[in-house]
């Protein structure tokens, strides 16, 4: 009978199953032998990544997980209200390797787009430098399948402040997307960068997960 | 006098093969790379921000007939 436990993983509190078999003589666990948890791989904050910075590149991420999450919020200094959270998988910037789907809501409007044959993933938006101050762009981001050659289809949500002045319509938007990057390569690493200008300090922190399967 | 180029945080392999976190300099092809994106960027957004109403594009791709039955629904 799998017993349910609560673990504190990269700060967060997860319920897990564990089985007979999972625990030693020692009454040790492995992590690894519980199911459904987030391990947090990396961090922006925990790394010591420091600002402004154009691009985040992580490490060699272990290969080892069913997929990923990632957690951002993040600020640019571009001469903008907002700029695009965009990423890439193994420094792929190879036009017409990336394609994506979106909608973005704006006030009381909905639009949607696609972008086809790009060369990087669109995820969102942050604040930027002439954008309301102290306010910031944040989302997710799963990537199922990440280490394998069958996974591809990536979904984002995000939410940022874009306008000038809260309180005025469309000051903020909100944006959902579905990606693919057609490369079959298991994926080794993540890059961020903002369509113009430098994360900057105090507001960019990313966060990757690993999902246990 | 040469404007610095924009700031990087990465993982390189130092001379024992483990990976540091280095914030350094473009290179002159990251640098190139960047500058396009930049482009881009600004372009895909102008023309996100030019874009009509979905409901707008839908009825401009209407054939004659969808039209006609679309106005026979409204009569």
């Amino acid at each position: 009978m799998p017993t349910p436990l609560w673990l504190n993983r990269g700060g967060v509190l997860r319920r897990g199953f564990i089985q007979d078999q999972d625990v030693d003589s020692n009454a040790n666990i492995q992590a690894s032998k519980i199911a459904g948890v987030y391990t947090l791989l990396w961090d922006t904050q925990d790394a010591g990544v420091q600002f402004p910075v154009a691009s985040i590149t992580t490490p060699t991420l272990p290969q080892t997980y069913a997929g990923l999450h990632v957690v951002w919020t993040a600020r640019s200094d571009g001469a903008a209200n907002s700029e695009n959270m965009l990423v890439r998988f193994n420094g792929d910037s190879t036009s017409g390797h990336w394609n994506w789907e979106f909608n973005r809501f704006v006030g009381t409007s909905v639009s949607a787009g696609e972008s086809l044959n790009n060369n990087c993933l669109y995820c969102g938006d942050m604040t930027a430098a002439t954008g309301e101050a102290n306010a910031t762009g944040g989302g997710q981001i799963w990537i199922p399948g990440y280490s394998t050659s069958t996974r591809q289809l990536v979904t984002c949500i995000a939410g940022a402040v874009v306008g000038a002045n809260s309180g005025t319509t469309g000051f903020m938007n909100v944006t959902t997307n579905a990606g693919r990057w057609s490369q079959s390569a298991p994926i080794t690493t993540i890059t961020f960068f903002p369509g113009g200008g430098n994360f900057v300090q105090g507001f960019t922190r990313i966060q990757v997960y690993g999902i246990d399967g | 006098m040469k404007q610095p180029r924009p700031m990087i945080s990465t993982y390189e392999q130092d001379e024992n093969g483990v990976e540091r976190l280095v914030r350094r300099e473009m290179n002159a092809a990251e640098f190139k790379q960047w500058k396009s994106d930049v482009k881009d960027s600004g372009e895909r957004r102008k023309a996100d921000e030019a874009r009509p109403h979905p409901l707008i594009e839908q009825l401009r791709s209407m054939s004659d007939e969808e039209i006609a039955e679309l106005k026979r629904l409204l009569a």
